[in-house]
């Protein structure tokens, strides 16, 4: 059974990606899957089936323009609604990979999505990805303090920023301590760093986004956090101390920094949005499949009213989320009418979208688990794992309630939040 | 000025023996749970460790043994009572440990004053004793819906054959209480020597309880066997237990997010301040109380003369509550904590996941059933 897919908003690329991606998916995945928690340190089994995705499917290149070696798909007219494709063919099998996945894409897209293309960070930092090697990035964004203010930017214009970026000479110095970014714990091979150029003071000029080498001196990574689920999903603290890096390393200066890391924010919740409804579709097919076989009742426990009631409720969940996941991603494919994929239109929309969604996807998990009983809890039946996997991402970039602020904040033209 | 977290019992449930036994289990979590939770998922020996202590030492597996064969020899009247104080500490600390001591219990109790009950008490005299409840299964629908094991009289004896999942300790139990269709519903004790197990299953949490797939081939004496409504009075000691469990759990998730939130600020005051914050976190109070006035008063009615089936339906009611909020004050206060809630070093997910168990294990969506047959009289069995 299919879930509505609005054939209009397809590409002939998502198409093909979404079909290599399940590939991967049965290949690389499934049959590992359930090993993947006691895997979260050495990633011994995880990081094979990510090097096959990145590096043998060439996903790792794909936003990078063709001109470097890349797909271009940060110049396609369907970006949006093949990145949302990719995490949620991704989600189907596990959203800590999907989140490994988006996270490396993520701050390239920075600088590497039209119209915002810059070409000469392109030409530095692309061939790092286009090596035969399974090659990461990161976003170094949240702090300890702070925790998601950072992506309040339209209140705070970046004031509670700690980590600090301050020119010397043709250097950016930078110091300061971020807290769980995905592909850290020694994953990441580049970050994008969040950083002010004058701490404490709330103007968007100050707001610096620098990229930093992971290999680089003063750069400290600390062991990986033990979690509730994601496994595949790396976190760590990381330092640093006096990290210099080229001026040209930030990505496009004063003002425009602010502007263009807004497409972060639109993105992050597309998929967030695209992972876990591809984590609903994944326990739809486990459900279909074990509510076929469990017996309640002398008959199948699906064709039982009470529980076909619960069922059709998480099909209706997942039929409506795929719509508006793939609604808002031909939106921000189309700036010409709905705005740029950075303005607080966009983002307020984005916020929505992840807020629904991903409260769904918890509560699909949720009752699934319920369905099955002393099954729902067995880590053989995979349904368990999504319900731990899919909770962070519910509670990243600044949880329900940073999501319900700028959802408030832009249809009823709150002032005062 | 701050209101302290912790609710006493209203003052007719409490009693000298209940608050003796809860300050034990207190000083038990404080030294062999609370240092070491982060790891206990990992380390299964710690789980052991403190369930053994609990059980022996604290005297909790004996509760209703006899005074002559070493027990406490709780008397009926003090049960409930006690049973609400212990498992609110124990759910503070390790609703694993918690969950495996509830099927003990309660399949004791539901022996009293039955020949099992002397087996039984002989058993949890001599040493460290795990009782695992087999349940109807899911399957066949000889009872509401589910499969009962099958049993046959054969002479004085009664053969006994059931395959499927304990709800607990399938893995490591001494005795299985299985539920089987002799003489309506019954439930018969079953010694582990008489169990073919399977590979132990991973589950989402409560870690101490080691289960996995059993098949059952017994031949039995008929003293070991409870009829009538035996099932029904250990589901409701159950229901208590796991009630009382849930309201310790849903208070140290308030304890663990009090503690976060104090040290937190947001937008330049702290995170509490704020009203969209405060509104979550009063929802997580408002969870744990909510299940203490509902654990409180299944024990109050425990104490009453009422009929069981009153008294078991509204167990079932309890059960379902306190699991309910347990898990509602765990997510709710992950929601505000984020990463530093879903992180295994910050506490919180562990009574997330073992809140989450336990509720699953209820199985609600049947439950739901139960409750319209009870008070609506809905025919659907």
């Amino acid at each position: 059974m299919e879930f509505a897919r609005i054939r209009e908003f397809e590409s002939p690329l998502e198409r093909y990606m979404a079909e290599i991606i399940r590939d991967w998916g049965e290949k690389y995945v499934i049959p590992h899957r359930r090993n993947f928690d006691e895997d979260w340190k050495e990633h011994r089994t995880i990081e094979p089936a990510l090097e096959k995705l990145m590096v043998d499917y060439g996903i790792q290149t794909a936003v990078w323009p063709e001109e470097f070696g890349g797909w271009g798909l940060g110049s396609s007219d369907y970006f949006g609604s093949i990145c949302a494709r990719v995490m949620e063919e991704i989600g189907r099998y596990d959203t800590g990979i999907a989140v490994s996945v988006g996270v490396t894409l993520w701050p390239i897209f920075v600088i590497a999505v039209k119209p915002h293309i810059n070409y000469d960070l392109c030409a530095e930092f692309a061939p790092l990805f286009m090596r035969k090697k399974l090659t990461m990035a990161a976003n170094a964004m949240t702090e300890p303090q702070g925790g998601s203010d950072i992506e309040n930017l339209d209140e705070l214009k970046g004031k509670t920023i700690r980590t600090t970026a301050k020119l010397d000479g043709d250097e950016w110095v930078i110091n300061g301590h971020k807290l769980w970014p995905t592909n850290s714990g020694g994953v990441a091979d580049l970050f994008g760093v969040v950083c002010t150029t004058n701490p404490g003071v709330p103007d968007e000029k100050n707001f610096a986004y620098i990229y930093v080498p992971a290999d680089l001196p003063g750069v400290k990574q600390g062991e990986p956090y033990r979690k509730a689920g994601m496994a595949a999903d790396k976190n760590s603290d990381i330092w640093f101390e006096n990290v210099r890096v080229p001026k040209r390393y930030r990505a496009w200066g004063e003002g425009l920094d602010a502007k263009y890391f807004r497409i972060i924010i639109s993105t992050g919740c597309l998929g967030s949005a695209g992972m876990a409804l591809g984590a609903m579709e994944n326990i739809y097919e486990i459900l279909f499949e074990k509510c076929s076989e469990l017996r309640y009742r002398g008959r199948p426990l699906k064709e039982n009213t009470a529980v076909a009631a619960v069922l059709a409720d998480i099909a209706a969940e997942i039929e409506i989320c795929r719509s508006a996941v793939y609604t808002y991603a031909r939106m921000l494919d189309r700036p010409d009418y709905y705005g740029d994929r950075f303005s607080a239109e966009m983002i307020a929309r984005g916020r929505a979208l992840k807020l629904k969604v991903c409260d769904a996807c918890c509560r699909v998990a949720e009752r699934a688990m319920d369905l099955l009983g002393h099954y729902g809890i067995d880590r053989n039946y995979d349904v368990e794992k999504h319900w731990r996997d899919v909770k962070i991402i519910q509670l990243w970039m600044g949880g329900r309630q940073l999501c319900q602020m700028d959802v408030a904040r832009y249809f009823y033209d709150c002032k005062q939040l | 000025m701050m209101m302290k977290l912790e609710f006493e019992n209203i003052s007719e449930l409490r009693s000298d023996v209940a608050e003796m036994l809860a300050k034990s289990i207190h000083e038990w979590a404080e030294k062999e749970v609370i240092p070491y939770r982060a790891q206990i998922d990992d380390e299964v020996e710690i789980a052991d460790r403190a369930l053994k202590k609990l059980f022996l030492d604290i005297g909790m597996q004996k509760l209703v043994v006899p005074e002559a064969k070493g027990g406490a020899g709780i008397s009926f009247e003090d049960l409930p009572q006690v049973l609400l104080r212990s498992f609110e500490e124990i759910g503070k600390a390790d609703a694993g440990i918690g969950f495996v001591l509830s099927a003990l219990i309660s399949a004791s109790i539901s022996s009293m004053g039955t020949e099992v009950f002397d087996y039984l008490s002989d058993k949890l005299s001599a040493g460290l004793c795990k009782i695992a409840i087999f349940p109807p299964q899911f399957g066949k629908s000889d009872f509401k819906g589910f499969e009962l094991a099958k049993a046959v009289a054969v002479g004085d004896k009664i053969k006994l054959k059931g395959f499927g999942r304990p709800l607990n300790s399938g893995y490591d139990a001494d005795i299985f209480a299985v539920f089987c269709n002799y003489s309506g519903i019954s439930v018969a004790f079953v010694d582990a020597e008489n169990v073919e197990r399977s590979e132990q299953i991973k589950s989402t949490g409560l870690v101490a309880s080691k289960n996995c797939d059993v098949r059952i081939n017994a031949e039995i004496e008929k003293t070991r066997i409870l009829t009538g409504d035996a099932w029904k009075k250990l589901y409701t000691y159950l229901n208590l237990c796991l009630s009382a469990l849930c309201v310790g759990s849903a208070y140290d998730s308030c304890r663990i997010l009090r503690d976060w939130a104090e040290k937190r600020t947001i937008r330049g005051k702290p995170l509490r301040d704020n009203t969209v914050d405060a509104a979550v976190i009063a929802n997580v109070i408002r969870e744990a109380l909510e299940a203490k006035a509902v654990a409180q008063m299944l024990t109050k009615i425990m104490l009453e003369d009422r009929d069981d089936e009153e008294v078991y339906a509204f167990s079932v009611v309890a059960a379902l509550k306190c699991s309910d909020s347990a898990f509602n004050s765990a997510d709710r206060a992950m929601e505000l904590m984020a990463s530093q809630g879903y992180a295994r070093e910050g506490l919180l997910e562990k009574q997330w996941r073992d809140a989450k168990s336990i509720r699953t294990l209820l199985n609600p969506s049947h439950l739901l059933l139960e409750l319209s047959a009870n008070y609506f009289g809905s025919k659907l069995w």
